[in-house]
């Protein structure tokens, strides 16, 4: 009979796991907030990343005393996929009973979590996942702060306009427009976003190449855009994609006048480590950065970086964090106009938040798009602003008020690089 | 009929799993929290789908490892046609299981006649190939972006605000997988697997048709899977290329019966109670404070099961404490049975 007795204390002892992992663990004199972010799995760096500047954003405020005359205190969940979101959701609602989630780096795992903070009515403060449509599902009790997918895309396309099309002396009917993107959420929707607004504003688009992130050759990526002779390439990219491709774009000898990145690989210390000083002058349409910004578009940019430093060892390693700060800052500042936890009523002082642009460590201002609007709960004043790499360094060269270094037009040839321009 | 079902729940086997099964049924009427019912959800789902894979990899031992591919074509066919023709998503599982099935006997037919790793290989394969055609095909299926399913809920629409509806429908789901691997384990057919998968040669020689079962089991497999696909799409509400075929999903459809124990109707079951508690709760423990770590103790678990209990732990059940039945094992086939096949 010993054998029937093995498979129930089996599930007894799996069943008693559950009732432990159950059992909330309270402490009543603290404000707790859930953070949601991949703290494993391939997307952990920069997961890992941002939820440092919200850590700081915390310290900080609990140096001042907390809010609401409590303590803030963090509940981290691991999410590295949409399925762990759904399930670390869940648990941080209805076993850690907090009030707020801050998340979550991805799109596609700010979908599955927001999904399930909504039905349960508990507010979300997304700083990570761009994608458009995150917005678009009416949700009410989901707010983020960052540029959209979209307004990269049209930054791109201003950004050719207003300084790429003068300082090369062509008319956008004239000017031909390459645009690549790997095929994932993140790609995809900035994308075609590009290439909606470049045909709107009457560019000629000439190529349109999605490509998996993954792949391990990009040749005959290079030899379509080479028959294709644009003036302006525009590309969404990861870091091993992205130098995959300018590896083979300086093999195959793909000269263009502009190269545009939009975040990503083209925003990473690490692909400049790769490319060496084959990543100068790319231009790159990103979230504000931690340094070489001007202190007057973003009050406080220095602070942030001074604080992190002083908490890890080292300075930001991407405006991923920065992003962060600042939103779970103007979390802060809601909540101590909320005067309470309870969602409704910081649900209300959300939607009352009115921050000019120019006085956030990102140079953000804070407007929540009202019920109704197609893109509920989204900042409407945030937008990208342009770095270009020098000396494989970023700094900040447009809008003019952020810049610290005047943009250099034309992209030079591989041969004048070679030569040392 | 009745006199052996009274015989089977005279035996602990049987009294043992009717409790499990009553005691799973009242579970949401006990139990509230959200997050207990929905661990109990993913142990369930991963039970029946593990249950499917059972079938083409446990009983006819072709390692598959690419039913993503299934579960994948199983929710797209069902939220595309949804999305397009309006049609009801209880209709459009139907249809996708046998979209499902069409596809699995085309790619099994081929790589079944070949010896050696090709299966595996063709099935990775084949799933990779998918997921780049869904997302090459973005006017159609929306590509990388993926479908948010509209919130309509109620029995007809598949959608539910409640935990206790998916349960229910997922211990069906699990149950139903678990009988026809209990009847295969017993019929003509299961004994045709089991001789196939021990020696290809010999079953054929014995008159087995092997070519053919191995497909009916592929099928049988696929459209079971196709299921699961449909409920994990319909209780999440989203899909997207990346998640719905990856490997992932493949990797775990395998592990969980080879934990549990390959090729017996119980062990995917076993396998999953095991597994997916541990996997999630490893999680949310250690998740938060040491990144990773989950995943170092996890694999460090899935090894030592490996080296320990090859024959997973229905194998390890059984062997200690065997009580003199005439079928020692899952494995091997008596000899006086392979007398009657022949």
């Amino acid at each position: 009979m010993k054998r029937n007795l093995f498979v129930p204390c089996l599930l007894i002892f799996c069943l008693s796991l559950i009732f432990l992992s159950a059992i909330p663990a309270l402490a009543e004199d603290v404000i707790r907030i859930g953070t949601l972010y991949p703290m494993s799995g391939p997307l952990a760096l920069l997961g890992n990343e941002e939820w440092r500047g919200a850590e700081v954003a915390r310290v900080a405020q609990n140096e001042k005393g907390g809010v609401l005359g409590k303590k803030i205190e963090f509940v981290k969940a691991d999410a590295p996929d949409a399925k762990a979101a759904t399930a670390e959701a869940e648990r941080l609602i209805t076993v850690e009973k907090v009030k707020v989630i801050v998340g979550s780096y991805s799109s596609s795992i700010a979908y599955a979590s927001t999904a399930v903070a909504e039905k349960y009515k508990v507010v979300c403060f997304e700083m990570g996942g761009i994608a458009d449509a995150l917005t678009q599902r009416g949700f009410n009790y989901l707010f983020r702060i960052s540029p959209l997918a979209s307004d990269f895309g049209i930054m791109d396309v201003e950004l050719c306009e207003k300084k790429i099309c003068p300082a090369l002396k062509l008319k956008p009917q004239d000017t031909k427009v390459a645009v690549i993107y790997e095929d994932t959420l993140y790609g995809t929707s900035v994308g075609t976003s590009a290439v909606k607004t470049a045909k709107a504003r009457g560019f000629r688009v000439v190529a349109e190449e999605p490509y998996n992130a993954k792949a391990v050759d990009l040749s005959s990526l290079v030899m379509k855009l080479k028959s294709a002779q644009p003036d302006i390439l525009m590309a969404t990219s990861y870091a091993n994609d992205a130098i995959l491709f300018w590896r083979q774009a300086r093999e195959l000898n793909l000269n263009v006048k502009a190269m545009i990145g939009n975040g990503g690989g083209h925003g990473l210390k690490d692909t400049a480590d790769a490319l060496g000083n084959d990543i100068n002058y790319i231009l790159n349409v990103d979230i504000t950065q931690p340094r070489n910004v001007n202190e007057k578009f973003c009050p406080g940019v220095k602070e942030f970086a001074r604080r992190y430093e002083k908490l890890f060892g080292y300075p930001p390693r991407s405006g991923h964090s920065l992003r962060a700060y600042m939103g779970v800052r103007v979390l802060w500042d809601v909540i101590k106009r909320a005067k309470s936890m309870d969602p409704e009523a910081i649900r209300k002082a959300a939607m009352e938040t009115d921050i000019p642009e120019g006085t956030t460590p990102t140079g953000w201002g804070v407007k929540f798009a009202p019920p109704g609007h197609p893109n509920q709960g989204t900042d409407l004043r945030a937008k990208p602003v342009v770095m270009q790499w020098f000396n494989q360094e970023q700094y900040t060269v447009w809008p003019a008020e952020a810049a610290v270094k005047e943009m250099v037009l034309p992209l030079p040839t591989w041969e004048e690089r070679a030569k040392g321009k | 009929m009745s006199r052996p079902l009274f015989q089977w729940l005279r035996h602990p086997k049987g009294y043992l799993s009717l409790l499990g099964l009553v005691a799973l049924i009242l579970f949401p009427l006990v139990v509230q929290n959200p997050f207990v019912l929905h661990l109990l959800i993913m142990i369930l789902f991963y039970a029946a789908l593990g249950g499917a894979w059972n079938i083409i990899g446990g009983f006819a031992g072709q390692l598959s490892l690419g039913h993503a591919a299934f579960f994948g074509v199983g929710a797209y066919s069902c939220i595309l046609l949804n999305l397009y023709t309006g049609l009801n998503p209880w209709v459009g599982m139907v249809v996708g299981m046998l979209i499902t099935s069409a596809f699995a006997a085309a790619i099994s037919y081929p790589c079944f006649r070949l010896r050696g790793p090709f299966f595996t290989l063709a099935t990775i394969a084949f799933a990779e190939v998918l997921r780049i055609l869904v997302i090459y095909f973005k006017g159609f299926t929306k590509g990388s972006v993926g479908i948010t399913i509209p919130q309509k809920m109620g029995l007809a629409n598949f959608a539910f605000r409640e935990k206790a509806p998916y349960l229910y429908i997922v211990l069906t789901f699990a149950a139903g997988v678990f009988l026809i691997s209990y009847f295969i384990q017993k019929s003509r057919f299961g004994y045709d697997l089991a001789a196939l998968r021990e020696d290809e040669d010999a079953a054929e020689s014995l008159g087995v048709n092997t070519t053919r079962s191995k497909l009916k089991a592929a099928v049988l497999s696929a459209a079971l899977t196709s299921i699961g696909g449909v409920f994990y799409a319909q209780y999440i509400l989203f899909i997207e290329p990346y998640s719905e075929f990856s490997l992932d999903f493949s990797i775990q459809f395998a592990l969980v019966p080879m934990i549990g124990g390959m090729g017996t109707a119980a062990g995917p079951i076993i396998g999953s109670f095991v597994l997916t508690p541990l996997q999630e709760l490893l999680r949310s423990w250690l998740g938060g404070s040491y990144a990773g770590l989950h995943l170092v103790i996890y694999g460090c678990i899935l090894m030592l099961v490996v080296i320990f209990m090859p024959q997973g732990i229905l194998g390890l059940i059984k062997g200690r404490f065997a009580y003199g039945e005439k079928r020692p094992s899952s494995g091997s086939i008596p000899q006086e049975d392979r007398a009657v096949e022949g």
